[in-house]
């Protein structure tokens, strides 16, 4: 607790001088008369005495567990349990500096009656991890404003925002198809749905014969079915250092958001029965990679596991901003036919595999990648937050880059799933996965 | 927990000398990277509403109840003109708008406080208003330009510190016209400048010595050197790039090292050239008869040396334009432009008074013989027009203005010092400024007739004003604009209200129980030791 006395109330000293010289210079009584005013109040502040704050303060979080990107609600409750009206009490709740208030504010005035209580509330924009908040401030002025108590109270309630990122439903699973974890294909083979007939070879199963046309024509043939494979897709997360950037301090990165879109993507198909693997982009010089390669983690049934993929993309929302690698968006750079992890991803991928690349196309590079892909006959889909903003010059031209990018993937037949700010991760996939995996 | 008990000086709001410190923690500043806090630290609305209708209500009041309404108007034009251009130059983004306006305003604000003051004062000397009046003028003027300032708190060291700097420029400016209009006038300029002026443009255009080589020769080696520094200063080389190869680099280069060796001997030559022309009763004699008739056409050649003159004046203006580009291109173009207004400003204010020089001078001598007493205007009118005679409207003009704007600029300066000083505090010191002046309004007004009541109302609105301002400056500080405060304020203004109430009552209640006190009268003794005593002891008390 610190103690202040401020004699504010002193400068009513200076005035009984002015008006007592005024009177004695004119003769006259009214300016001794005007004196008792400044008079009265510097005795107001000299008998002014310290407040006794006795103050309880309770934090609660809504939603207690928020997503990233979503907005947690915070209500500050502060209870008199003193027996005098605190007439000046001045809150300041302790934010953690990662998070940033989109709402209200966490500082308050209040005038606290004796055992009542007064609450507050903001907003703040919730980012992967834990984020401890502090214990607020409160400082406490007597009536006259003279004398100023100030201390930190231990708030009960919420004192940490833990921002999950389990995937609490599975979007897939109400759109993927009956039988899970299979994927149709052109080939013809054993299967459900019919392909095509060929003439029958020596060891054809049995149950495969067209029998009526063996009754009818005599000849023995094998039935084609379309083949399904389970899914082989690779999720690729641009976590470099162009993406590692906020629409405002205190949000989520682009990489962060992509991280946690692709680690939702991930949760989702791999318990549909999906075979899923992962690597990142802009991790290359991490301990998750080896000798500058791309970290890499495979489908589970080829020997990846859960925990590697969720440590990579913990590692990939996590990756640290440098300002000198984040491209000025006023440079115009050269459109990138040449992607620089083209060669590497083409020679991990196994024949048949799908590519998810989530990220927030903020430079060619992406685009470029997409190129490289295609051009190798790789199925390619592109999900993409944004975090462009348009509240400045420099934003607005980014987002227009963004949306350069959006429209050049689109123009070559690739699948782009947006992700805008304003609408929960879950909604987008609901709406777009189904076109991505059937 | 631990505790620490601090004091503070009542002044000026600092921490004491025994080491004591203020308290820290978040609550201080309402700035943070993560938007947790407010970037601004305004005072709150409710405050500066109350700083500045209760400061204009209370003052109307008193200056109207004193018969002063109209002197008062005109200072209180001047002071609100100051604080916005101060509140201007508090802002970043506005500061370009207020540096232009110190150059026309400054003068503004003395003419208006000398008209409302200034005047006031001439007739109190001359007994047609109570003594005193002037204070109530000046108490109104302080008053109002404290409101004024308290409107965003932007009574700040930065702020003086430009409007100083600012003011400065645009008064040397001023007074450089002023010093240049009386040179002018007094004939050394204008009597020696005219004949060397004639002199240079002869020896340039049309020498008139039968080979003047020393003027053609000094105008080649302007041109050269202009040439070499305009091709400097152009960007071709950035232009060119790769086009130009390391040989014909190379060759440029020597080409360039070998005219800048040979400057010294150009020059040199010139001057020898000079020389003999100069002495020479027969210049270049010694030359072969048909070189010197050769060169003497040569050099006498008006299209030439035309020819020359204008190169002299595109490279000059190419070399001025590249060179300013590039300093704006690399140095900060908002500096540049902060630091060139307040001449263009100067500049300006001299142009206006120069074109407007003879109905400004008349109007300013009408409106002082008006108000001059009877018996003094023949020898008025005498003085002036001697004076008009002497040193002409122009200089006459631009000599005022000077004085007008350099008594702006002392006024300004002072607050700078204070504030410096710590005299001024940095915040909430409009809401000071207005409570003084307020103070200065009541008490002053109290000694002309006004009634004790409406007297004692300006003393408690003074305080009011002044409390009120302070504490939304704080509030405003540690709470930021976004949380609520009006509760707070309303808790604290109201009790301050009647803590004024209530002294106001005991005031009159004085006033019904002593009556008409005389200030020969020996309870006013008993009753002033008593004062100043009781003021004492609560000086002592209240350290």
């Amino acid at each position: 607790m610190t103690r202040y006395s401020h004699h504010r109330w002193s400068v009513g000293l200076a005035a009984t001088l002015l008006l007592v010289s005024v009177g004695l210079l004119y003769g006259s009584s009214a300016p001794f008369l005007l004196a008792v005013v400044p008079l009265a109040y510097v005795a107001y502040g000299a008998l002014s005495s310290y407040p006794e704050p006795v103050v309880g303060i309770e934090r609660s979080l809504s939603p207690e567990t928020p997503t990233p990107g979503s907005t947690v609600t915070v209500a500050v409750t502060v209870t008199n349990d003193g027996d005098r009206t605190l007439a000046d009490a001045r809150v300041v709740d302790e934010v953690p500096d990662e998070l940033a208030v989109v709402s209200g504010t966490p500082r308050a005035g209040l005038s606290i009656p004796p055992g009542e209580s007064r609450t507050f509330a903001y907003e703040v924009m919730a980012k992967r991890g834990e984020y401890a908040f502090g214990s607020p401030t409160i400082r406490v002025r007597s009536i006259s404003g003279s004398r100023i108590v100030t201390e930190t109270v231990e708030p009960s309630g919420a004192s940490t925002l833990t921002c999950s990122t389990t995937v609490e439903g599975t979007p897939l699973e109400r759109t993927a198809r009956e039988r899970t974890g299979t994927l149709p294909t052109d080939s013809g083979g054993p299967g459900l749905e019919f392909h095509s007939t060929r003439d029958y070879r020596p060891g054809d199963p049995i149950n495969r014969l067209d029998w009526r046309r063996l009754a009818r024509t005599e000849e023995l043939s094998t039935v084609n079915f379309r083949e399904e494979r389970a899914t082989r897709l690779i999720v690729v997360l641009d976590a470099r250092a162009p993406t590692r950037i906020a629409p405002h301090p205190g949000y989520p990165t682009g990489a962060g958001l992509a991280a946690y879109a692709g680690e939702r993507v991930y949760e989702a198909l791999r318990s549909a029965g999906h075979q899923v693997g992962v690597t990142a982009l802009g991790l290359e010089s991490t301990d998750l990679a080896s000798e500058g390669r791309l970290p890499w983690v495979e489908p589970p049934a080829e020997g990846g596991s859960t925990a590697a993929a969720r440590t990579l993309f913990e590692a990939a929302a996590r990756a640290e901003s440098n300002a000198s690698e984040v491209p000025d968006p006023t440079q115009r750079t050269e459109d990138a036919t040449e992607s620089a992890f083209g060669e590497q991803l083409l020679a991990r991928l196994t024949p048949g595999a799908q590519v998810l690349v989530v990220s927030p196309l903020l430079d060619e590079e992406p685009v470029a990648l997409t190129g490289t892909l295609r051009t190798h006959g790789v199925p390619v889909t592109v999900l993409s937050p944004d975090v462009t903003v348009s509240d400045t010059a420099g934003g607005r031209l980014a987002a227009v880059r963004r949306r350069n990018a959006v429209t050049t993937l689109q123009y070559r037949g690739v699948t782009v799933i947006e992700w805008p700010p304003t609408e929960s991760l879950e909604v987008v996939l609901d709406r777009s996965l189904p076109a991505v995996i059937p | 927990m631990s505790e620490t008990v601090t004091d503070t000086d009542a002044a000026n709001g600092t921490s004491d000398s025994v080491g004591n410190t203020k308290p820290t923690g978040g609550i201080e500043s309402t700035t943070a990277a993560n938007g947790a806090e407010d970037a601004t630290e305004r005072p709150t609305r409710l405050s500066t509403a109350v700083v500045v209708g209760l400061t204009l209500l209370v003052t109307v009041e008193l200056v109207t109840a004193v018969g002063l309404g109209q002197r008062a108007t005109y200072g209180v034009v001047g002071a609100v003109a100051l604080a916005a251009v101060l509140g201007l130059l508090a802002n970043d983004r506005l500061e370009p708008i207020g540096v232009a306006l110190v150059g026309p305003v400054f003068p503004v604000v003395s003419l208006a406080v000398i008209a409302g003051a200034g005047i006031t004062l001439v007739a109190q000397l001359r007994n047609a208003l109570s003594v005193g009046s002037v204070f109530v003028v000046l108490g109104a003027t302080v008053a109002v330009f404290g409101a004024t300032l308290a409107v965003r708190d932007v009574l700040s060291h930065d702020a003086l510190a430009r409007a100083v700097a600012a003011g400065v420029r645009t008064t040397v400016v001023v007074a450089t016209a002023a010093v240049g209009a009386l040179a002018i006038r007094f004939g050394p300029a204008r009597t020696r400048a005219g004949p060397v002026l004639g002199d240079i443009v002869t020896w340039v255009f049309a020498p008139t010595a039968p080979v003047p080589l020393a003027s053609l020769l000094a105008l080649t080696v302007a041109v050269v050197s202009l040439t070499r520094t305009t091709v400097v200063a152009l960007p071709i080389s950035e232009l060119l790039g790769d086009r130009v190869g390391e040989p014909t680099r190379a060759r440029l280069s020597r080409f360039d090292r070998a005219l800048k060796l040979t400057a010294p001997l150009a020059l040199t030559v010139v001057a020898a050239a000079v020389g003999i022309e100069a002495v020479a009763t027969e210049p270049y004699g010694w030359l072969p008869g048909g070189l010197r008739e050769f060169l003497g056409g040569l050099a006498r050649a008006e299209t030439l040396r035309l020819l020359l003159v204008d190169a002299v004046v595109a490279e000059g203006l190419i070399v001025a334009t590249v060179t300013g580009l590039k300093r704006a291109y690399r140095g900060s173009g908002r500096a540049a432009l902060v630091g060139t207004l307040p001449y263009v400003s100067g500049a300006l204010v001299v142009a206006a008074v120069l074109q407007y020089r003879e109905p400004f001078v008349a109007a300013m001598i009408g409106e002082i013989e008006r108000r001059l007493p009877i018996q003094l205007l023949d020898e008025f009118r005498r003085l002036s027009t001697q004076a008009i005679d002497l040193y002409g409207e122009a200089a006459i003009g631009l000599m005022v203005v000077t004085l007008l704007s350099g008594l702006t600029l002392v006024v300004v300066l002072a607050l700078f010092v204070s504030s410096t000083l710590g005299v001024l505090t940095e915040r909430a010191s409009g809401a000071g400024l207005a409570g003084a002046g307020l103070c200065l309004v009541a008490a002053f007004a109290s000694t002309l007739g006004v009634s004790l009541l409406v007297a004692l109302a300006g003393v408690v609105a003074a305080f009011v004003v002044w409390d009120t301002g302070t504490f939304g400056v704080t509030l405003g500080a540690e709470l930021g604009d976004k949380a609520s405060t009006v509760r707070t304020e309303l808790v604290h203004g109201g009790a301050t209200v009647l803590i004024g109430a209530g002294a106001a009552g005991v005031a009159i209640w004085l006033d019904h129980m002593t009556g008409p006190v005389t200030a020969s009268g020996v309870p006013v003794v008993v009753a002033l030791v008593g004062a100043i005593g009781g003021l004492l002891l609560l000086a002592v008390a209240s350290r």
